[in-house]
């Protein structure tokens, strides 16, 4: 059987703005960025010797 | 106290800090159920369909670590031909960057 389609709950404005008002919420998005740009910087430089490699060929 | 000095900067700064990579689409931060809280798509009905389709995936991955290693899941990678799919996870919240690195 088909897998039933994922529900994305409703959430009103104030308790979106509650969420990321908090210390947990902000303190993730901290990490989460670190994270993230260390992440795009090894896709970059895996680009970049990608490229260099196909050039060499 | 470095986290201290990112937090000041506010949330969007941090998002806008990773748009400045090289093909970067969007980036998100999206609750454990998938919710958006926070998106650089500048179309929320984007934004939903992203969350829709990687919220259970995630939630999956999650599973699976807990089940198979009993670990925590702290990051996923998806590359495609064109994108890289990347995903931080919390038990909370899931942060979310799509790139296109060859895009210019």
């Amino acid at each position: 059987p088909a897998a039933a389609k994922f529900e994305i709950p409703q959430m009103s404005e104030q308790q979106r703005r509650e969420v990321i008002e908090s210390s947990s919420f902000l303190d993730f998005v901290a990490h989460a960025t670190h994270l993230a740009a260390k992440a795009l910087e090894v896709a970059e430089r895996g680009l970049n010797i990608r490229k260099n490699y196909a050039e060499d060929e | 106290m470095a986290k201290v000095g990112v937090k000041a900067q506010g949330v969007d700064e941090m998002l806008q800090h990773l748009q400045q990579f090289k093909g970067v689409v969007g980036t998100m931060v999206v609750n454990k159920d998938g919710v958006p809280l926070k998106s650089s798509f500048p179309d929320e009905k984007r934004a939903i369909e992203i969350s829709t389709e990687l919220t259970p995936l995630c939630i999956k991955a999650k599973e699976m670590c807990s089940h198979m290693v009993s670990d925590e899941l702290q990051f996923v990678q998806f590359q495609t031909k064109k994108h890289e799919i990347m995903v931080v996870a919390d038990p909370n919240y899931f942060f979310i960057v799509i790139q296109n690195p060859s895009a210019a």
